[in-house]
Formats: structure tokens, C-alpha cells, sequence
């Protein structure tokens, strides 16, 4: 794959690979992507989306390779960078509300010990405004319909008052209304200057919601430009089945268990 | 045991019941505190497998030094229970065992253990030894003023971090990738979470014993989650019962020589389960029986209006009174279902009743009304927007008219622009010509106010 020369680099991956009890979830992904863009992060199920996300916040391990947002490691950007996990991955009957999850977007490592300060509710306030939850800030959120439970991380994604923006399948389960005012809230992210990093499972409206696309199909199948990605061939080869020498290597390491990269010398 | 002495417990007046109370007190709150956080990370097995495995470390610790200390005894109950649960973590990671397995293994391997070394020690006949039992089903009442003074530090310090690092501990429980990607140390804080676990259990059991410890942890934090969806209140509340059921298990332990803690504390902690189970105020039982029974109450007396409404338009003649047969001709009603449906139409004025008949009322005949034209519109929208066929629409309809509310009933009007008949063919009802002019108006002006 041709190398793509970005000056303004919001995201570069190197080398990255994922394995999941051996069998790997991503293997030797590469790609730099520009600042101000909104990226589509697509694929067949099963093809590493999710998990690109999470290694790039380093919530699943690396094998090997490495993640650089804004020229740093992750550590040192933490509160440039904001992740929404998928709307399914908590418990929704947890006791408590609205408000109280938007307000977690103002949690750092140090001031999660400290109370919200006077600015800290203000930005919570706009934000649940912006995403039409004001009127609900006291629900419990296990009375949200699946639209709301996602409004009310976009919420929390909001008060984070990020640089870059990582979401996992924002537009999983919503209904029309609660898409189109996420994808209002998105453009209007993208217009400030802020990038944005979506996974997303719907080809037909990635292709209009994106400015950038990711390919994946565990190993990158393309990224760039969304006109230069959607094309036939990059569609076939992600979609068309998987790579099936690439696949019974993969099972072999699982059923060996072998490691997947040499330890290196250190 | 008569009702001075019942008194004179429950005033605290003699020392020595001071210090089983507070002792029992103190370890009920703030086990069930804790155990909070382990209920709703679904970790409540945990809980029992560490309370069994710090038997061989009370066990363990005796042996090696020959003394009942507790703050020994206690050292020794927190190691084994934390290598239980480091074990259990590891066979997790390490093999292809899951966590139920790894768990019920790690509990019956310590628990096995420590009865062995329970056995072994009895069998010395080392007079210091007595008592080393009372670690399986617990016995408040021997606490001595040693003991209490070093449980109710403890406990006080489980409780006091609990409140210290009560956001980040929710934020971990609620959601765990997002934590990490903060940059909170979700590593140190799950370490602080299961150091507060084991600490818990290991003061614990002097109350209640190995055996019944988990109930402790686990059960008030299940019954508070009845009462209340905010997590403070949640925590405060289990703490209340554990403190309650706390009390009430060393008063009968203090007042019946015999009697272990352990099973009282329990009884009296399921008690309150089971009672918040029934008629705790967010998801108790009562509380949804009765609203399920105002829902069906509310269904049959919109069919029963419905029914008056169809009956008139039929016989072109909406005032009629009507027998309860002439009802029951028309459409089945159980006979008990019926008398109550019309006591409570009548109530709200919405019917008359005339001896046996029955007349409706303005307010009836605009209710029954509302109720046809929400179901014949119902049908209309299947019909038209879900393509289903007129003679399939009708159950759907009987189901939904009692659910739509005004603002969708005027979406759908909007949407079909006030259509005058359903898919049968029979006529929409509308409250009366010149309020449908209205209603279009009205949109007319939205629409314009829009542009």
C-alpha cells in the first residue's frame, strides 16, 4: 500500500498488532490520518474495529507496535483525547443519572478526587444541551431509550472538550432522529478543527458521513480520502472473504499457541 | 430473657453489651458497604470465595504464633484471602477455565483446608485453642474489648475510604474503558477495591463466620438496590441494614448463651431482602403489581367506554341506557371484571347508572370517543404506512389505542392529515366539526411559524 504524506498528523499507527488468546484481532496495521477530519473506521464484523479504538487508548494490550496521537504517546495526551465506548458495553440499570454520567467527562486522573467545580457543571449543562438531554439531566438512566443512552455519551464526549475523538459505533441502534442530531453534533465538532475517529458498520451512510476512511479487515485494507477508498476493488478485497492463507496461519497460532511475535532481545 | 433485659440491651447499659454492639454494628455497616460495589460489578461469588478462604489463615496464623490476638488472627485471614482471589484471577487468565469454575474451586480448596487445619488444631488439646470455632458461624457476643476496639477502627477506615474514593470507585463499576481512558489508574483502584473486599470479610467473620459471610456483603446491598436508583443513597442504605441486622444478631447471640451470630444476622438480613424484594419503592413487586393492575383497570374501562361509544354510533343514539346483558351480548366480559369496570367509570363521572342500567355521561361519551377514533387511527396508520392488510389491524389497535398519548395522537393526524374513515371504512370520530377546523388551522400556523 502507497504511503500518504500528511503534514497536519492528528493519529499515527505503527506496526500495530492485537491478539486476543492468540488469535490476532489485528495484525501489522499502519496508517497516519490528518487533524480536522472525520474518519470512518470500517470493516466486516469481526475485523479489529473496536479494537483499533481501544489499543489506540490503550485499553486492550499491543502486541507490538506503537500509537502516536499529536506526535505523543497516549499517556501524554490523555486529556486531548476522548473515547466513547459502545453504548452496550455498560450496564444501563447501574444506579445512576443523567447528569452524573455527562459529569464523568470532567474526570481526570488527579481531579476525580476533587468537586466539580463551578465550570466543570457549566460545560456539563452545554453539553447535555447540545445534545437535546437538558430537559432529562435528572433521569435515571436506566429509563433511556437506546437513543438516549447514546445522546447521553455524546454528552459526556462533549464535556471532555477534546482534540481528537474516538467513538465506537455511535449509530448502533438509534433511531432516524437521534442519527441525524449525533451526526449534526459531529460536523459540528469537525467544523472547530477537532478530528473525529468513528467506527461504523453501515457502508451505504459512511459514505455520507465521511471525509476519511479506515478499511479494515484485520489487516488494513486501505485508508485515505473517501473517494480513493470506496472503490470496487478495496470493497471486494474487505468484504469479500477473508484472506483464507492468512486465516489458517492465524488458526494455527491459536491452535499451537504460538507467539505471534518473537520476544526481541532486549 | 424478659423485657428488662430487652431494655437494658437496647440502652447499651452494661459495658460489655456496648462493645458487642458496636462491634457488630460497625462490621455489619461496613461489610454491606463495600459489598455494594461488589453486587453491581456482578462480583458477588467472589465474595463468598474469599470469606471461605481466610479459614486456613486464621488457622495458620495460630499455629505459627500460638496466640488468639486478634489483629494475628486478622493478618492471617487477609493473606489467604487475598491469594484466593489472586488465584482466582490467574486461573481465569491462564486457562480455559472460567470464572464460576475458578471460583467454586478456589472456595471448596480453602474451605477444605482450613477445616483440616481446624480439626488438627482441636485435636492438640491446646487449651488456648477454644473458640477457634466460633470463626465458622461466628459469635459476636464473645467479642472483648480488644477485639471491638481493633474492629471498629477497621471498619471505621473501610467505610471512611469507601467515602473518600467513592467516584472513583462508581466510575470504575459503571464503566471501566472509559476510566482507563482518563488516565485513571482503574489498576490501583480494582487493587483498593479487592484490599477493601478481603479487609471486610476478614473482620467479618468474628461476627458472623466463614460460612454466612458473603450474606453479609452481598444481601443489603441487593435489598437497598430496591429502594433507590442513586448509588449514595444505595450505599448508605445497605450500610443501615447491615448495621440493623448487625444489632438485632448480637442481641439474640448476647441473650441465648448458644446461639451463633452468624445465622441470626442472616435471617434478619434476608428478612429485609425478601420484604424490599416485595414492596421496595423502585423495583419491588407490589410496587409493579400495582401498577400492572392500574394499567389493566384503566384498559377495561377505555374498552368498556368504547364499547357504549360503538353501541351508539350504531343505534345512532349515544344516550341510551344499557343493561349489563346488552353489554355482554356485545362483547365478553367476566362478570366481576365488569362490575368493576363500571364502579369505576361511574366514580369518575364518566358513566350514569340508572337501577341496573347504565347511561354515558358528556364526559364518558368524549372519553369513549377519544378511545374509537385513537384505535380506528391506529388502523388507518398500520394500514397505510406498515402495509397491513384491513382485516389484520384490528388486535394490534385494541392493544395500542390505550397507549397513545396526545402528542402522538396529533403526529398521527399531521401525518395522515385528519383522515375521515379507517381501512373498514367506518367514519373517524372527531370531538366535533368546528375542533377539527381548529386543529388544522393550528397546524396550518405551526407550518407557517416554521418557515
Amino acid at each position: 500500500m502507497k504511503e500518504i504524506l500528511i503534514e497536519n498528523q492528528a493519529v499515527e499507527v505503527h506496526d500495530l498488532t492485537v491478539v486476543y488468546d492468540r488469535k490476532p484481532a489485528l495484525w501489522d496495521i499502519d496508517f497516519v490520518l490528518p487533524k480536522g477530519k472525520l474518519i470512518g473506521v470500517i470493516g466486516p464484523n469481526g475485523s479489529g474495529k473496536s479494537t483499533l479504538i481501544k489499543a489506540m487508548m490503550d485499553i486492550v494490550d499491543k502486541s507490538s507496535g506503537w500509537v502516536k496521537l499529536f506526535g505523543q504517546p497516549i499517556e501524554k495526551v490523555r486529556h486531548k483525547v476522548s473515547y466513547v465506548p459502545q453504548r452496550e458495553s455498560v450496564d444501563w440499570d447501574f444506579p445512576t443519572n443523567v447528569w452524573d454520567v455527562v459529569m464523568m467527562g470532567r474526570y481526570g486522573r488527579k481531579s476525580i478526587l476533587k468537586r466539580a467545580s463551578k465550570l466543570d457543571k457549566e460545560i456539563v449543562h452545554q453539553s447535555l444541551e447540545k445534545v437535546g438531554m437538558l430537559p432529562f439531566k435528572n433521569r435515571q438512566i436506566a429509563q433511556l431509550s437506546g437513543g438516549q443512552q447514546q445522546r447521553v455519551f455524546m454528552a459526556r464526549a462533549l464535556a471532555e472538550q477534546a482534540e481528537l475523538y474516538l467513538m465506537d459505533e455511535p449509530f448502533a441502534g438509534v433511531d432516524a432522529a437521534t442519527e441525524n442530531s449525533i451526526f449534526e453534533v459531529f460536523q459540528e465538532i469537525r467544523d472547530s478543527g477537532k478530528t473525529m475517529m468513528v467506527v461504523h458498520h453501515d457502508l451505504q451512510s459512511a459514505a455520507k458521513y465521511f471525509d476519511w476512511i479506515v478499511l479494515l479487515n484485520t489487516r488494513l485494507v486501505a485508508y485515505g480520502k473517501i473517494e480513493d477508498v470506496f472503490t470496487d476493488e478495496h470493497m471486494e478485497e474487505a468484504y469479500g472473504g477473508q484472506l483464507s492463507v492468512l486465516n489458517q496461519v492465524h488458526e494455527i497460532l491459536r491452535q499451537k499457541q504460538y507467539p505471534i511475535r518473537e520476544k526481541q532481545p532486549r | 430473657m424478659n423485657w428488662q433485659e430487652t431494655i437494658d440491651f437496647f440502652l447499651l447499659r452494661s459495658a460489655n453489651v456496648r462493645f458487642v454492639v458496636l462491634g457488630a454494628v460497625l462490621i455489619g455497616a461496613s461489610a454491606a458497604v463495600v459489598g455494594c460495589f461488589l453486587f453491581l460489578r456482578k462480583r458477588a461469588l467472589v465474595g463468598d470465595a474469599i470469606a471461605h478462604s481466610v479459614l486456613p489463615g486464621v488457622c495458620l496464623a495460630f499455629i505459627f504464633f500460638q496466640s488468639k490476638h486478634p489483629a494475628i488472627l486478622l493478618a492471617g485471614a487477609i493473606v489467604t484471602g487475598w491469594i484466593s482471589l489472586l488465584l482466582i484471577n490467574w486461573i481465569t487468565n491462564h486457562s480455559k477455565i472460567k470464572s464460576d469454575t475458578a471460583i467454586g474451586l478456589t472456595l471448596s480448596w480453602f474451605f477444605g483446608i482450613g477445616i483440616l487445619l481446624l480439626t488438627a488444631i482441636q485435636k492438640t488439646g491446646n487449651a488456648s485453642q477454644s473458640g477457634l470455632d466460633k470463626f465458622l458461624f461466628g459469635k459476636a457476643s464473645s467479642l472483648v474489648r480488644d477485639d471491638v476496639i481493633l474492629f471498629a477502627i477497621v471498619s471505621f477506615c473501610l467505610i471512611v475510604t469507601v467515602m473518600v474514593f467513592f467516584t472513583p470507585l462508581k466510575l470504575i463499576t459503571f464503566d471501566r474503558d472509559f476510566a482507563i481512558s482518563k488516565g485513571v489508574k482503574v489498576g490501583l483502584y480494582e487493587f483498593l477495591l479487592s484490599t477493601l473486599t478481603v479487609v471486610a470479610v476478614a473482620t467479618g467473620i468474628q461476627a458472623v463466620g466463614v460460612v454466612l459471610m458473603a450474606a453479609l456483603l452481598i444481601t443489603p446491598a441487593a435489598a437497598a438496590r430496591f429502594w433507590t436508583n442513586d448509588l449514595k443513597k444505595m450505599v448508605i442504605l445497605a450500610g443501615f441494614f447491615g448495621a440493623l441486622s448487625g444489632l438485632l444478631g448480637s442481641f439474640v447471640s448476647y441473650n441465648i448463651p448458644k446461639m451463633p451470630t452468624g445465622p441470626w444476622i442472616v435471617v434478619v438480613v434476608s428478612t429485609i431482602a425478601i420484604f424490599s424484594f416485595f414492596v421496595g419503592s423502585k423495583k419491588g413487586l407490589l410496587n409493579r403489581f400495582i401498577k400492572q393492575r392500574r394499567i389493566s383497570r384503566k384498559i377495561l374501562s377505555e374498552n368498556l367506554l368504547k364499547l357504549f361509544y360503538k353501541l351508539g354510533e350504531e343505534e345512532q343514539n349515544f344516550r341510551a341506557l344499557r343493561t349489563k346483558d346488552e353489554i355482554v351480548n356485545r362483547r365478553f366480559f367476566i362478570p366481576r371484571e365488569l362490575q368493576i369496570g363500571l364502579n369505576v367509570l361511574e366514580r369518575k363521572d364518566f358513566l350514569h347508572q340508572d337501577n341496573e342500567s347504565f347511561q354515558l355521561t358528556d364526559e364518558g361519551l368524549e372519553e369513549g370517543r377519544r378511545v374509537t377514533r385513537l384505535h380506528r387511527l391506529w388502523e388507518m396508520y398500520l394500514n397505510q404506512y406498515l402495509k397491513i392488510a384491513p382485516d389484520h389491524v384490528h388486535d394490534d389497535a385494541e392493544a395500542i389505542e390505550h397507549i397513545i398519548t396526545p402528542e402522538i395522537e396529533a403526529e398521527l393526524l399531521e401525518l395522515m392529515e385528519h383522515p375521515e374513515k379507517d381501512p373498514h371504512d367506518t367514519v373517524i370520530p372527531y370531538s366535533n366539526s368546528e375542533l377539527r377546523i381548529e386543529f388544522r388551522m393550528v397546524d396550518e400556523n405551526c407550518k407557517k411559524g416554521e418557515n
